[in-house]
């Protein structure tokens, strides 16, 4: 079964990071990219708090179950940032005439970011650029400069907002990716080339495991790019020597090892 | 923290392959989920922490239950298997074998029984198993079952689903062609049998009370059924296939989920947004809202006891814990607000001043 | 109502018809015939005929009283008198003259004369006309009318409304966004003039040149007739039992009208003459009678009422010279201690529109009943006002005032306060302006605050179930022409808001004191405010364009810095509406719409009617030729307690939600469709749950109630987020 269909065929968002600020809360860094297709970095500062809550004893004792399984080991207090993330707000309307409601929504947000404008990096305030920031030098107290980020988590972990291919995310130890087989990547594919077609020529030179013609997330157009496994590596092989620099519906097309994604 | 139309839905991302099913125990304070990775999860339903895992099956988990007072969980698998596992600390108590994949597992509401429902495949006939459970030594369990209901039929009338009724009484079971039939869960006996779709029958979720259920379906609808009388009683229409319908607590709304599947996402314009949990009311049959997040089909839902929460599982392998907004519980249809404020008055004083309509 | 058939005049065969009815009816007897002028007077003492020559002389000297007697029979029979005698005076009015005077007449203890014209004996008694033996008189047949108040039980709680228009008058129900649902057809001729409704809104009045009549109950049947020929003005007690008439045209001798009219005349002999009646309007019979002071006879401007009412209907008063006339309605309207409150030069007077609460009363003692009167400053006195206390007629206060030119007595609707509008005239007399005097009635030895205006007032209106007022004034300087208050339309007024702010004194007693909240210029005249208060309208009356400002008082919003912070209102303008040809606005009694009219009778533009909701949309227009009259249809005083009010603000969400519904299903019938179904479904899916819950009782597992318990749990909040676009 393929499910890389609907993956977006955008870069990679930086793995969030996560900062234990020593005082009770900690700061995640995470990146998503909004309507506009923009990369937003988004800063949370979380507290865990005690909250006093009345229950159930059956659930007060549950409560006190110890962590067992993948979560044996995990001595944390609260939820782990591994599998656990609190998102962005998500406004629910209900309403006989939701699909109104929505637009209405969205065309008023759509107005208030184009509004918005840059914002400090340093004090979060907009009127002037990162660089001319005031508090550029006195910073540090609360803020977070970016000399004192640690340059990267010691355990990055694969989720985000954004889709993540489920082989790639942390602790994805127990599958492994469909094929031990590096992925051919087919660039420069005309737009009518689609994932049949590309299937049938593959098939000439043997068994594939997947064929997938990325697409245009919003208009279903495929973009040209293309990855393609096969069985065996030398299939593999046997395709790009066959393909590369062959011409396919006047276009010249140009067949690779994928990169490795890091 | 949160307004009174807006939520901070919790991603959990414990699974890396697409969910399966997810359930929350009687109390709500936990959610159990299975996917086709392997692990069964339970986590916390307050904050989305996730206590453990029970680790044993070595192929995807379809279905998952836990027992009224959540001291064990059952698990089906496509590993030929059925797990009882001790709650607390993710040990295996039981193993059933089975002879092709199980598919389907649910305890008795009084949990004296279970059934495994195994699929019609590698020669087997679709069958759903129902075993007497010993509770007082959960290790020791009888492999033989107590009934066994066959599937009278080739593959393409496969059971897919099914669920028990209010008492144990009935067995409800959804089939590959559309099709719903009910049970006798003491002697196996149809007692009746719908066409109720179109495509294959993805999910039965019962009330409550277990008195009526909702089914989903891969035609792109779901309708309410009542269990005695087999009537139809409401039926809610999506824009793409349905993997996963529950009936809400507190409010009478249905949640619907599902989405284009792989292979078609692209072919259809703005694939985008297909892939949104659906808010129907249940009795009006109107959809009154949505809640997007998933980056794939949504394959199962389910809503907490109390209905202030529900949790989704999607192909993409995230579940999305959504504690629901002020706006979702005030939400009412105007007659429904007429309804509650003249019973209000009835019950507070019945020479109150009324509106005739 | 009668309905006349059409018929053609030329195609009656005169001679064909029967006059001889008419004939009879109209035939005119000969005046002065000897019959005519004899009297039979019955009753007189049967003496011996010894004595008969002394009868006779009595008998003679107390009839000619009434005219020159030409002869008395007096027949004897058996050596006695009859007991009965015949006068033959020299014309027949003094045989008239001679009934009305002496019929019923004592002459001492035994002997009661009874006078009758002889041709009435013939008439009547001869002719056979009426029968010698009793009969019971008839009594008229109950007619039922109804219940007075049926449309206060309107299911859909709606509003009635009349309007007066061309030759007809309609009722009509409101309904916010429906068309005019008539209560009854439309009826012609159903007023001759205009109409009016009592004040709570039982009866219905309307005018005919004979006098007015009452109509009522869910078809408005009449109730009675009032008979009072040429009646020009009318006033209803506030309690709806008594009736004021007014007409230019004295009461009638009986025996001046028309025979067959005498049967059912309602009036005595002492009435003859008077021109303002007081019925009691549930029998429909006059139960006073005034003549007008002579300073009000052939009067242009006559003020009214010339009766004024206690809030309870148990006093009227009405003012003469130098004096007040307090009645009691429940002792036959005797005076008041049988005898006129003397008062010096008093101008004008008013009942406090409630029972009071004074200070010094004791918890039981029933509201006390006050008036309030002024006097002008004459050479070596000042002017006063004083209030007092009925019956007792004790003065509880006085306050002496110099300077005045006129003062208006405003009394606050609770009566707790009146406030006195007392214009001043500068030491040179050129000019003036206005105090405030403000009595507090439940304080102790009821103090007065002074509110001292370079300002002229023009305008003070006490907000309905409240103690702000608002005031337009502005400042004279010598233009004002003395004899009118009236500002011309042209000029810029000075508009306050004024409200009581609470100054502390001490720990357990603060002062209220009046402070204005704002103030501001406008060129508006007239204030309106709601019969329930918070919204007032300030607008012009009688221009070709007016302007209609709806206010709230107490806007629930942020409070504009112009305003005095220390007290709670918040003045807000809520809308801007404009109207041609505006003559009068009416809000309907609980204050939730409100009906600008254009009535013919004082403009010739834009005549017709206008309705707003409260705050000032446009919920109805309508354009009617010669349009009269719009009147909301009062209503009682609400029955609510305060904790009846408290429920339904606390249930005000649900309430509203059924009367929106409503409203929605008559704006749109497809939508009515749509509730109705949706009602069906909802009711549908109960009765299928409730069945089942029923059936399936045993089957449900019931789980029993747990003890809960406290425990902590740990929570991630974000307690900062941002995010910045780097891409």
């Amino acid at each position: 079964m393929s499910f890389t269909n609907w993956v977006d065929a955008g870069t990679e968002l930086p793995a969030p990071q996560v900062i234990d600020n020593n005082d009770g809360t900690k700061t995640v860094i995470s990146y998503r990219y909004n309507d506009q297709k923009k990369k937003i970095k988004v800063t949370q500062k979380i507290k865990l708090i005690e909250t006093t809550e009345t229950v159930n004893p059956l659930v007060a004792k549950r409560m006190k179950w110890s962590r067992f399984g993948l979560e044996k080991d995990n001595k944390n207090i609260g939820p782990a940032t591994t599998t656990t993330k609190i998102l962005e707000p998500v406004t629910l309307i209900l309403s006989t005439t939701w699909k109104a409601d929505e637009e209405k929504e969205q065309q008023l947000a759509k107005k208030n970011t184009a509004r918005s404008v840059m914002k400090c990096r340093f004090c979060g305030n907009s009127g002037h650029y990162s660089a001319k920031c005031p508090y550029k030098d006195t910073f540090g107290v609360d803020g977070l400069p970016k000399s004192e980020v640690p340059a990267a988590s010691d355990k990055p972990s694969g989720f985000g907002a954004k889709y993540v291919p489920s082989g790639l995310r942390a602790g994805a130890n127990g599958l492994k990716p469909v094929n031990e087989v590096p992925a051919l990547r087919f660039t420069n594919l005309n737009s009518n080339v689609d994932t049949q077609t590309l299937q049938q020529l593959v098939s000439k030179f043997g068994p594939y495991e997947r064929v997938s013609v990325l697409k245009n997330r919003d208009t279903g157009e495929p973009m040209g790019v293309a990855f393609v496994n096969m069985l065996t590596k030398k299939d593999a092989e046997a395709v790009m020597e066959g393909l590369n620099g062959k011409g396919l519906f006047n276009m010249i097309i140009s067949v690779e090892w994928a990169k490795p994604k890091k | 923290m949160s307004s009174n139309k807006s939520m901070r839905p919790i991603l959990l991302t414990g699974h890396e392959r697409p969910l399966t099913q997810v359930k929350y125990n009687r109390e709500g304070d936990l959610i159990f989920s299975v996917a086709k990775d392997q692990h069964v999860c339970v986590w916390y339903s307050s904050n989305g922490e996730r206590l453990g895992t029970y680790d044993g099956h070595k192929g995807t988990v379809w279905s998952v239950d836990v027992s009224l007072e959540t001291e064990f969980v059952v698990t089906a698998s496509a590993d030929f298997s059925g797990i009882l596992w001790n709650a607390e600390n993710g040990k295996i108590l039981y193993t059933w074998n089975f002879n092709s994949p199980a598919k389907r597992c649910e305890l008795s509401p009084d949990n004296k029984f279970l059934f495994f429902l195994t699929d019609q495949a590698m020669g087997q006939v679709g069958t759903v198993k129902i075993f007497q459970l010993n509770t007082s030594d959960l290790s020791k369990q009888s492999d033989e079952p107590v009934l066994e209901i066959l599937n009278k039929g080739d593959a393409s009338i496969k059971p897919t689903v099914a669920a028990w009724s209010y008492g144990g009484k009935y067995i409800i079971t959804g089939h590959a062609d559309g099709s719903i039939t009910k049970y006798d869960a003491t002697t196996g006996e149809e007692l009746n049998r719908v066409k109720a779709f179109k495509e294959t029958v993805t999910d039965i979720q019962t009330s409550s009370d277990k008195t009526y259920f909702v089914a989903s379906s891969k035609d792109q609808t779901s309708r309410l059924y009542d269990i005695d009388t087999f009537e139809l009683l409401k039926e809610y229409l999506s824009d793409a296939p349905v993997n996963s319908a529950c009936i809400t607590p507190v409010k009478d709304f249905v949640l619907l989920g599902g989405g284009q599947d792989a292979k078609n996402v692209t072919t259809t314009a703005g694939g985008e947004g297909r892939f949104d949990c659906k808010i129907f009311h249940k009795i009006f049959e109107d959809q009154i809202g949505r809640i997007k997040g998933h980056f794939g089909p949504i394959n199962c839902l389910s809503t907490h006891p109390d209905g202030h929460s529900f949790v989704s599982g999607g192909e993409d392998g995230f579940m999305r814990l959504h504690h629901l907004p002020k706006s979702y519980l005030d939400f009412q249809y105007e007659v429904e607000k007429t309804a509650e404020a003249l019973q209000h008055q009835n019950n507070e004083n019945p020479d109150a001043l009324k509106v005739d309509a | 109502m009668t309905e006349v058939a059409e018929f053609d005049v030329n195609s009656v065969d005169l001679s064909s018809l029967d006059f001889s009815d008419l004939e009879s009816k109209y035939n005119v007897k000969e005046e002065n015939s000897l019959i005519d002028r004899c009297v039979l007077c019955d009753g007189a003492p049967i003496a011996p005929e010894s004595k008969a020559p002394v009868l006779k002389k009595v008998l003679n000297k107390l009839f000619s009283q009434c005219g020159k007697i030409e002869d008395i029979y007096l027949p004897i029979e058996d050596g006695k008198t009859k007991g009965y005698l015949i006068i033959r005076y020299s014309n027949s009015i003094e045989a008239s003259k001679a009934v009305n005077s002496l019929n019923g007449k004592k002459l001492d203890i035994k002997h009661r004369l009874l006078v009758n014209k002889l041709n009435d004996i013939e008439e009547f008694v001869l002719s056979g006309k009426i029968s010698n033996e009793f009969e019971e008189p008839l009594f008229p047949k109950f007619k039922e009318i109804g219940y007075l108040n049926s449309w206060l039980i309107d299911n859909n709680v709606r509003d009635q409304f009349l309007i007066n228009y061309d030759q007809s008058v309609g009722i009509n129900w409101f309904r916010k966004n429906l068309e005019n649902e008539p209560v009854i057809p439309f009826r012609n001729q159903w007023t001759s003039t205009y109409m009016k409704w009592s004040p709570k809104g039982k009866y219905l009045f309307s005018m005919f040149p004979q006098g007015v009549q009452s109509w009522g109950g869910s078809n408005f049947d009449r109730i009675h007739k009032y008979l009072h020929p040429g009646v020009r003005l009318i006033d209803i007690s506030p309690n709806e039992k008594f009736l004021v008439t007014l007409s230019p045209e004295p009461i009638m001798n009986k025996l001046d009208l028309k025979p067959e009219l005498r049967n059912d005349y309602p009036f005595k002999d002492e009435d003859i003459g008077k021109k303002l009646i007081i019925w009691d309007i549930s029998i429909g019979l006059p139960v006073k009678t005034f003549a007008l002071p002579p300073n009000l006879e052939n009067t242009n401007r006559m003020p009214w009422p010339l009766i004024k009412w206690s809030y309870d209907d148990k006093y009227c008063a009405r003012q003469g010279p130098d004096a007040i006339g307090i009645y009691e309605t429940e002792k036959d309207f005797q005076l008041l201690d049988k005898k006129l409150v003397k008062i010096d030069g008093i101008v004008d007077f008013e009942f406090a529109p409630s029972g009071i609460k004074l200070a010094n009363s004791k918890k039981d003692d029933p509201l006390d009943i006050i008036l309030s009167y002024w006097t002008p400053e004459s050479e070596n006195q000042s002017a006063k006002v004083s209030v007092m206390n009925i019956p007792s007629k004790t003065i509880l206060r006085t306050i002496p005032l110099v300077q005045v030119k006129d003062i208006k007595l405003n009394w606050n609707e609770s009566g707790k306060y009146l406030c006195c509008n007392v214009t001043r005239h500068t030491k040179s007399k050129k000019s003036f302006f206005s105090n405030l005097q403000i009595f507090k009635l439940t304080e102790k030895d009821l103090p007065v605050d002074k509110i001292e205006l370079t300002d002229l007032i023009l305008n003070f209106k006490w907000e309905p179930k409240s103690n702000k007022f608002i005031t337009i004034s502005k400042i004279d300087k010598g233009e004002i022409n003395n004899q009118s208050n009236i500002a011309t339309s042209s000029s810029i007024n000075t508009i306050t808001i004024f409200d009581i702010e609470e100054v502390k004194v001490s720990n357990n007693s603060s002062l209220k004191k009046w402070v204005p909240l704002t103030n501001f210029s406008d060129s508006l005249n007239d204030i309106i405010w709601s019969p329930n208060g918070r919204f007032v309208i300030l607008t012009s009356l009688n221009e070709n364009l007016s302007k209609l400002k709806f206010y709230d008082v107490e806007f629930d919003g942020e409070k504009s810095k112009e305003q005095n912070k220390k007290v709670s209102s918040n003045l807000k303008l809520l809308k801007t509406n404009e109207f041609a040809g505006l003559t009068d606005i009416q809000w309907e009694s609980s204050g939730r719409f409100v009906t600008a009219i254009s009535s013919f009778w004082k403009t010739k533009i834009n005549n017709g009617y206008t309705i707003y909701d409260c705050v000032g949309h446009i919920l109805k227009e309508e354009h009617i030729n010669s349009f009269k009259e719009f009147l909301w249809r009062p209503r009682p005083i609400k029955l609510l307690t305060n904790n009846d009010k408290k429920r339904v603000r606390k249930n005000l969400k649900e309430y509203a939600a059924q009367f929106e519904e409503s409203d929605t299903m008559d704006t749109n019938a497809a939508l009515r469709e749509l509730i109705l179904q949706r009602k069906k479904l909802l009711n549908d899916w109960k009765s299928y749950r409730s069945k089942t819950i029923e059936k399936l009782d045993k089957f449900i597992i019931k789980r029993k109630e747990i003890e809960l318990e406290k425990v902590k749990t740990i929570k991630e909040v974000i307690i900062e987020e941002n995010e910045e676009v780097i891409e």
